[in-house]
């Protein structure tokens, strides 16, 4: 894993990289499937059968069974977890939830979504995103004074190139306590700035 | 597992946009959180980032602890809201801040109440409050959220 020493980390020269870019085009590996959705809902004890069951759900008001709206419709827009994805092997020094963003530190906290459901996503729609870096900025936290702050807009489409979703999202990255003493010992040694 | 009782839940009722009162609170969910949960929300949520899952990372991460993924939170709120909108509801946003965590040994808590109601556009919308949180720290996770409802004198797109 790469990680950058707070005394070498350009913030300004990240940000004019990185604020604005296109990060990625997905389209989903699979259709939207139901067992992924019955996994979703079971980690919460949902019985929603609009979401678990196609009987009921063809006689309800969407004729099909539907993603649940607290359910990421990253998931079906994207190659998924497993195998790994372009970002991982274009990047593989960068834990996936930097989306690729250099940052001194390399363990993440999400901190704030903000979703919006346009339309409803059924099962059998093919799904593909797009993802934007929005803004990254460095805002201290108690662990770590050299925390960056990354925020992405996702745009997810169907098949009918509709956006069915917009996803908002803000996630921190820091320095686990081992690198930021580590960072503190060479900067004490070379006289620099990091705390 | 939830300590909701679903057999007070009816999947098929509607809720009607004029039914609803400001300052309705909805029923609570509640779910005590082990290592079968913990299990089920990586399974649920296909993330295993080491900090849901893994303590000694956790730890060598500086947390006191693992503490569960967005993809559980949103699902718990999510849940909160539709088992309450009715079939014919639609829950159009969702905002959240995640202030504090949510690990193993606490019962999680999901709470709304209903802060507005309006008609735009000929669609009834609700806002409301929501938060995760948990008997042992409070409110974790605060946040926001518009569910579509039908009007009686006229159904919604």
């Amino acid at each position: 894993m790469t990680l950058i020493h707070p005394d070498d980390y350009d913030l300004e020269a990240v940000r004019r990289e990185w604020c604005g870019k296109l990060l990625a085009e997905a389209r989903g590996r699979y259709p939207v499937e139901y067992d992924p959705i019955r996994r979703h809902c079971h980690m919460v004890g949902d019985l929603n059968p609009l979401f678990l069951d196609p009987a009921v759900a063809k006689d309800g008001p969407y004729g099909e069974v539907i993603v649940p709206p607290s359910m990421l419709p990253i998931y079906f827009a994207s190659e998924g977890p497993w195998p790994p994805k372009p970002i991982a092997t274009e990047n593989p020094d960068r834990p996936l939830f930097t989306l690729g963003v250099p940052t001194p530190g390399d363990r993440g906290i999400n901190m704030a979504v903000e979703y919006e459901f346009l339309e409803p996503i059924r099962v059998g729609d093919q799904l593909r995103l797009q993802l934007r870096i929005a803004d990254i900025y460095r805002k201290a936290i108690k662990l770590d004074a050299h925390a960056i702050w990354i925020v992405s807009e996702t745009a997810i489409f169907n098949q009918h190139d509709s956006v069915v979703a917009k996803w908002r999202n803000t996630v921190l990255v820091h320095r686990s306590p081992e690198q930021i003493q580590n960072d503190d010992a060479r900067a004490a040694n070379t006289g620099g700035q990091s705390v | 597992m939830s300590e909701t009782d679903h057999s007070k839940i009816d999947y098929t009722a509607v809720r009607y946009f004029e039914d609803v009162e400001i300052g309705e609170q909805l029923p609570t969910l509640s779910m005590p959180l082990d290592w079968t949960t913990m299990a089920l929300q990586v399974s649920g949520s296909q993330d295993w980032t080491p900090i849901h899952h893994d303590f000694d990372f956790a730890r060598e991460s500086g947390m006191d602890s693992i503490f569960y993924n967005t993809g559980w939170t949103s699902a718990m709120l999510g849940r909160l809201l539709t088992d309450w909108a009715g079939r014919e509801g639609w829950v159009q946003n969702i905002s959240f801040q995640m202030r504090g965590m949510n690990s193993n040994g606490v019962t999680a808590l999901a709470e709304a109440s209903v802060t507005g109601k309006r008609i735009e556009h000929g669609l009834g919308l609700v806002d409301l409050d929501i938060s995760l949180g948990n008997d042992q720290v409070g409110v974790t996770t605060p946040g926001k959220a518009t569910v579509r409802l039908p009007l009686r004198q006229g159904a919604n797109p």
